[in-house]
């Protein structure tokens, strides 16, 4: 019998740093899908317009990382899936460990992970230009960035993949708990919508889309995803709790 | 140089997670760099570069244009018809005229035609002596594009006097003009929280408006296709 007792502050350390260097993978699928969101930015724009009189024909195209935040949030979604499925979660054998450390170096990882992404997708817009001005000789308009709003632009994407992260982590722990969520909660996804329609009032999913996307508050806005984050991490912990040990 | 700052202190930050990450694997047996590590490492390199060349370059890649709201521009465009219509051309910037042109004309009679599928407002001023020129400006604001207003894309209408008919003749453009522009927006988790919009749309101003300025002695003939508007008259 061993005499030792166990940190888990510092299992849970070793534990994240294992899972930074064993899912370092992950980041090599961040690159690809922020480099296909630039290639598609590139090709045109995130958006366009134009105007057409007597005489004259304006056309502008606008240029921006939106497409590459867009499908980094989309990977922190699946990246959190992915690492409750059973080869993942395997993993946490090689450490002494239990769930409740398990999952709280997931959610470090994820962290960690959206702050990966978070930054490099706002740093992407650089590039952007950088071939934009070099490869297709563009003179773009524009006014200069400044640092406040990269800083704001870095946190709030950040924050946006964790709240990805965390919603994906919760959908995959519920399908670990039982496989009739796989089916489960896309019916209730889809049926939602259909319901709406079919009611003819607002989607929920548009409502909770206003509730994030719509604020423009900050402080509000972090209050009220670090609290949604909070709540689907803690659901998840709890869930995973309650899971037998290999399974 | 505050400009830089903060960028300055993302990419220190950036650069000292490798650092940090090794020195806590210190003593420890080294991790074996992969592929996807140098991967990883190439793309934060190119970003970190892109960025850091964007911050000396910006000027040459950027066209600096002030952007504008949409109340700002119905406000500009109320004043310079205002100008126009009180013809204090003085009260007009620089970037809204287009072209002047100064002919010499000695006929008594004028007439003035315009050559275009389009119309244009069309202001006439008698000076107060007779020095026996023709002065006419095009002044245009807009189009703005993106809140960026493009009053220099705009090509300036032509215009021809003719002594042997007395005519003044506004000329449209044998080409159609394209306007091409590229606008670099800002991300929408910038622009959730500043009073930007995600998208503006083009505002397509109406066309050049053409400031002729007659001598005192000359008489205006009237042309039922066109509409003056008379700076400083009654008619």
């Amino acid at each position: 019998m061993s005499l030792t007792t166990a940190n888990p502050m510092e299992i849970i350390k070793k534990q994240f740093v294992f899972k930074l260097r064993a899912n370092i993978d992950a980041f090599s699928s961040l690159i690809g899908i922020q480099l296909l969101g630039l290639f598609f930015s590139l090709i045109g724009g995130v958006g366009s317009s134009g105007s057409f009189s007597s005489g004259l024909t304006i056309e502008a195209k606008y240029y921006s990382a939106d497409l590459v935040i867009v499908f980094s949030i989309i990977w922190g979604f699946v990246t959190a899936i992915t690492i409750t499925t059973k080869p993942y979660r395997n993993h946490d054998f090689t450490y002494i460990t239990n769930r409740t450390t398990s999952s709280v170096s997931n959610i470090l990882f994820l962290f960690a992970s959206s702050f990966i992404a978070g930054i490099t997708a706002m740093l992407s817009r650089y590039l952007l230009l950088m071939v934009e001005h070099f490869f297709y000789k563009q003179q773009l308009y524009g006014s200069l960035f400044t640092g406040k709003e990269f800083f704001i632009g870095v946190c709030v994407t950040v924050l946006y993949i964790s709240l990805a992260s965390s919603i994906g982590y919760l959908v995959g722990t519920l399908v670990q708990v039982h496989k009739i969520f796989v089916v489960f909660i896309p019916v209730l996804f889809i049926g939602a919508l259909i319901l709406d329609a079919i009611m003819q009032s607002e989607p929920f999913s548009t409502k909770l889309f206003a509730f994030y996307f719509m604020e423009s508050n900050l402080v509000l806005f972090i209050m009220k995803v670090l609290l949604t984050v909070t709540l689907l991490f803690l659901s998840s912990i709890s869930l995973l709790n309650r899971m037998e040990v290999r399974r | 140089m505050i400009r830089l700052l903060l960028p300055i202190i993302t990419i220190i930050f950036i650069i000292s997670i490798p650092i940090i990450f090794v020195k806590m694997s210190k003593g420890k047996k080294r991790i074996t760099v992969k592929v996807t590590h140098w991967l990883l490492y190439i793309y934060v390199g190119v970003l970190l570069l892109s960025m850091c060349l964007f911050l000396f370059l910006s000027n040459q890649m950027i066209e600096g244009r002030e952007r504008v709201s949409k109340d700002q521009i119905h406000a500009e465009i109320e004043e310079f018809h205002k100008a126009l219509r009180e013809g204090n051309l003085e009260k007009l910037a620089s970037q809204n005229l287009l072209k002047h042109s100064s002919f010499p004309y000695q006929q008594p009679t004028l007439k003035i035609n315009y050559d275009s599928t389009h119309y244009s407002q069309i202001y006439v001023e008698r000076k107060t002596i007779d020095d026996g020129m023709i002065d006419a400006y095009v002044y245009a604001h807009g189009p703005v594009i993106g809140g960026y207003v493009s009053t220099d894309r705009l090509k300036p209408l032509r215009i021809a006097v003719s002594d042997a008919d007395s005519t003044l003749t506004i000329l449209s453009h044998v080409e159609r003009q394209e306007i091409n522009v590229s606008i670099m927006k800002n991300e929408f988790p910038i622009n959730q929280f500043s009073n930007q919009t995600k998208f503006f749309d083009i505002e397509l101003h109406e066309e050049p408006a053409v400031y002729i300025q007659i001598p005192k002695g000359v008489e205006l003939i009237e042309n039922q296709d066109l509409d003056l508007i008379y700076v400083g008259e009654n008619s």
